[in-house]
């Protein structure tokens, strides 16, 4: 495990750009179209392009702040802003939703697993390996998860990619139509909880930005803010392919791009190929649990002003282990959760905390600057 | 028998990994903090393995935001 301490650790603007596109799409490409689709039925996309834009206004604020306070993360300039203690009191939401989040992917990943592929095995096998790996990674510092993601990003692309051409022959276009047989409602069903999950969950960036390196810094803006398009787009992609391959039934299939791939047959030699989206989404969920991890434990030991957040990364994978053996009462109850809870707890948690030090940073900004 | 052994080997790595570490580097407020996360660890431990459904995570939270949440969510509906 590295050595380097965290103070010394950066990054380039590009691999911040990967590292934030893995965490966007890493479980969110497969989890998002089934009950996206099911909220907003053919006007899916709309939804998406709805939240999209208003993920691109939390990344706007986010970066209006880093300019503000170079260097600074989040928690940092938050207590500058606000002072220690009511940080740490509008931190009560965000810690408990990072923990919720890094359960949640992971108890995702092993459901899809118990109810997919691996029906008899237990749930906690697959949910303890992907903490335990993932707290390795997190304890090896943002360098080593910069290389590792890239590499990972290309071969979970190319798989999800080859998944979706493969599919070309089950497409009917005529299913696209019509896109708001409904009205409205149902597209701002979709952008609602498509902003929850996972477009609000852009906070996590703002504790991300201060390891980028000078000599990169300025192309930043521009990396995160098409990494964010590129996210937008490929979701887009994988909800109108679903659409276009199960038509009116594309709401009922809980993983998406699983069904997708269990239909594919090409030329009689490729079929079967679910297998390969079994393994994106564990890679997926991985890199997410991963970068939550990480910022989680970084949080932590910036709002008690520590200097070494890899002291908390083992105890909160044990945590969040914990969480997903005795906090998971049924399906029934874990959808509810994430469908209704998710996007008003993850509100409290990011958009509330953000907005109010941007406001205060508005008007007392200058000050602090000088 | 098959829960007890999962919460003995998690906790058990979790020692295993961080004993020396906390031993050697740590300051008392990092100690404290990770005391507080073990013993919360812990009691989710023990409501696993005697599986009486105690007040856990999502019971907290569901109280908290259950009912904001479920009328934005019926009202789009």
């Amino acid at each position: 495990m590295t050595s380097t301490k965290l103070e010394q650790q950066t990054v380039s603007s590009f691999q911040l750009g990967v590292i934030f596109f893995a965490y966007m799409t890493g479980s969110s490409i497969i989890n998002i179209p089934g009950p996206l689709i099911g909220r907003a039925g053919n006007g899916a996309w709309l939804s998406l392009l709805i939240s999209g834009v208003m993920g691109l206004c939390i990344v706007a604020c986010i970066l209006f702040l880093n300019r503000r306070y170079p260097g600074l993360s989040f928690v940092e300039y938050s207590q500058r802003l606000m002072g220690t203690w009511l940080t740490i009191v509008f931190s009560i939401f965000t810690l408990s939703f990072l923990l919720h989040m890094m359960s949640g992917i992971v108890l995702d990943s092993g459901l899809f697993m118990v109810s997919s592929m691996m029906r008899e095995t237990p749930l906690y096998v697959f949910t303890f390996l992907i903490f335990a790996v993932s707290a390795a990674t997190a304890y090896a510092g943002i360098e080593v998860i910069a290389r590792m993601f890239m590499l990972i990003v290309i071969v979970v692309s190319i798989m999800i990619g080859m998944v979706l051409l493969l599919a070309l022959n089950q497409y009917h276009p005529s299913f696209l139509l019509p896109i708001m047989p409904d009205g409205i409602k149902p597209i701002l069903h979709g952008a609602y909880f498509s902003f929850g999950f996972p477009y609000e969950e852009i906070f996590l960036i703002a504790m991300l930005l201060p390891f980028v390196s000078k000599k990169t810094s300025h192309r930043l803006p521009h990396t995160i803010i098409f990494s964010l398009i590129l996210n937008v787009l490929i979701i887009c992609v994988s909800c109108l392919c679903t659409i276009m391959a199960f038509g009116p039934l594309a709401g009922k299939k809980t993983y998406a791009l699983f069904s997708l791939a269990h239909i594919v047959e090409f030329q009689e030699i490729i079929q079967r190929i679910e297998s390969i989206i079994g393994i994106s989404l564990l890679l997926g969920s991985f890199m997410k649990t991963t970068v939550v991890l990480y910022v989680l434990s970084l949080y932590l030991s910036q709002l008690f002003k520590l200097t070494d957040n890899r002291v908390f990364v083992t105890p909160l994978a044990l945590l969040g282990f914990m969480v997903t053996l005795v906090g998971f009462d049924g399906s029934a109850d874990w959808i509810g959760i994430v469908s209704v809870l998710h996007p008003v707890w993850a509100s409290a948690a990011f958009v509330v905390p953000l907005l109010l030090v941007l406001t205060v940073s508005v008007f007392r900004g200058k000050s602090m600057d000088n | 028998m098959e829960r007890y052994v999962v919460v003995v080997i998690a906790f058990g790595c979790v020692y295993w990994l961080d004993y020396r570490h906390m031993k050697k580097n740590s300051s008392k407020k990092a100690k404290a903090i990770y005391l507080m996360l073990l013993l919360i660890a812990f009691y989710m431990g023990v409501d696993y393995v005697v599986n009486h459904d105690w007040v856990d995570y999502y019971d907290v939270f569901e109280a908290i935001f259950k009912g904001s949440a479920g009328s934005i969510d019926a009202s789009l509906k």
